[in-house]
């Protein structure tokens, strides 16, 4: 089963986002996106897809960043990731970044349940091949 | 139906003793207040004012949250209050949006809301509550329990209402997302044991009296950027098959959201705000217009329509909507 981790700073979305995913049977760990040791968190799930918002906590920490450096590992060279936000022009702004990143795409909320299934999907089905 | 106006209280205090004296002479039931403290000036004091000023008019936090102050506080405020008014007030809470952003702060979790009201109540009534473990008291409190009305949008925030507030406020005027927004309600108030019906509905929203359209839109369209960042928390956190498409759908051109320009008449907040969603978000047009829409809302199940009254034309728009609406409304029933 594919684990996927949820990086987000709202305990009512992760919840929510943990009931979705768990009824399709993907392995699902969710993390507060406010915590200091987030990024330690993130490490310690052994992700095989990291789901994370573009934007959290009252300091706007940016989600990309993070994945970023989750990604710079070796251990997690090429983690799918996507990324979520309901700033539609900021995730547009950052798709010039994304263009041409394997295994990372990005979802804007509200995104239907279906979108989000076949988003995970896609990634994990892309990054079976790597 | 009853009616309500509600102040900002941006402007001196003695003008928002005048404009509560004026509300309740204009036939308004209800005095209500926005709780952004820094944004502007502290509802209590000016609460207190507006209760010695008048004698029917009910008053109250439209809304406060319980983070900016603990929830023992606000319940003895208003206990206190109650007390000065002969019983006359009411508390309007939901989770937090400017006063806690504009300190970079968010909004408290549902779960919390919901534990909040019953604690008010509990402590309003002069009733023992178990706080963290302790149990506290009021017992100097005997003109209570507050009604206690819960201001929400998403399925978590009304199934919350629907267990415990005596009022939900909903802040915009459109009939079929209010009717939306009273399916979770009352579907939680069944579960929960209460009577739906008992549940009182406020639909809060501006509204302009005028001929000219294009005058009162841009004196009302500031709140639809308003309730967009409300909108904005909705779809950070539902899917889209639990959020109706009307609530979503406008936000998102908006580019953000600048706080020091809250509830402002001609703000650039609202420069992605369209005619169309102004007109559905709030009132605007003549008398006419104002009690079609007033009798859609009824319909609805509104039992207050609640004016988000900064517009720059305060004291006018009170006596024309008091004049030309709110006595016509109150004593008519509902048109065909």
């Amino acid at each position: 089963m594919a684990r996927v981790t949820v990086v987000n700073d709202n305990p009512e979305f992760l919840a929510l986002v943990r009931e979705i995913l768990e009824d399709d049977r993907y392995d699902t760990i969710t993390i507060d996106g406010d915590r200091a040791d987030a990024l330690d968190a993130i490490r310690a799930s052994r992700p095989d897809l990291l789901m994370i918002d573009l934007r959290m906590g009252a300091e706007g920490i940016h989600g990309w960043d993070i994945a970023q450096q989750v990604r710079a590992e070796p251990a997690f060279d090429g983690l799918p990731v996507l990324i979520c936000s309901a700033d539609a022009p900021a995730l547009k702004a950052l798709e010039t970044d994304l263009a041409g990143m394997p295994h990372v795409d990005s979802l804007v909320k509200p995104f239907s349940i279906d979108e989000l299934i076949a988003a995970i999907d896609s990634l994990l089905a892309e990054s079976a091949t790597r | 139906m009853k009616f309500g106006i509600t102040l900002k209280p941006d402007h001196r205090f003695d003008r928002s003793v005048e404009l509560a004296k004026r509300a309740e002479a204009n036939g308004f039931g209800y005095g209500w207040m926005f709780d952004s403290h820094v944004l502007w000036r502290d509802p209590y004091p000016l609460l207190t004012l507006m209760g010695a000023a008048t004698k029917d008019l009910r008053l109250g936090t439209c809304v406060t949250n319980p983070a900016t102050r603990d929830i023992t506080v606000t319940a003895s405020s208003l206990a206190t209050l109650n007390e000065i008014t002969g019983g006359r007030m009411d508390l309007g809470i939901g989770r937090g949006d400017s006063a806690r952003r504009v300190m970079g702060k968010k909004p408290t979790t549902v779960a919390y809301l919901e534990e909040c009201c019953r604690v008010a109540r509990a402590l309003t009534a002069g009733e023992k509550v178990t706080l963290d473990g302790t149990e506290i008291q009021m017992p100097w409190a005997t003109n209570g329990p507050v009604p206690i009305w819960v201001a929400g949008y998403g399925p978590m925030a009304l199934a919350a209402a629907g267990r415990v507030a005596d009022g939900i406020i909903l802040q915009l005027a459109d009939p079929d997302v209010i009717r939306w927004c009273m399916g979770f309600v009352r579907a939680a108030a069944e579960e929960a044991g209460r009577d739906p019906d008992a549940i009182e509905v406020m639909a809060a929203a501006p509204a302009y009296v005028s001929d000219d359209l294009a005058t009162a839109r841009d004196k009302v369209r500031w709140f639809p950027a308003l309730v967009s960042n409300h909108v904005v928390d909705l779809i950070n956190k539902y899917p889209r098959e639990q959020l109706p498409e009307e609530l979503w759908r406008y936000v998102q051109d908006r580019e953000g959201y600048d706080y020091l320009h809250h509830a402002e008449v001609g703000s650039d907040n609202a420069r992605f705000v369209s005619d169309e969603i102004t007109d559905q978000f709030a009132i605007v047009g003549p008398a006419s217009a104002q009690r079609q829409r007033l009798d859609e809302l009824r319909a609805a199940g509104v039992t207050q329509f609640n004016i988000y009254l900064m517009n720059g034309s305060e004291e006018e728009q009170l006596d024309l909507y008091g004049s030309q609406v709110v006595r016509d409304m109150e004593t008519s029933q509902p048109r065909a």
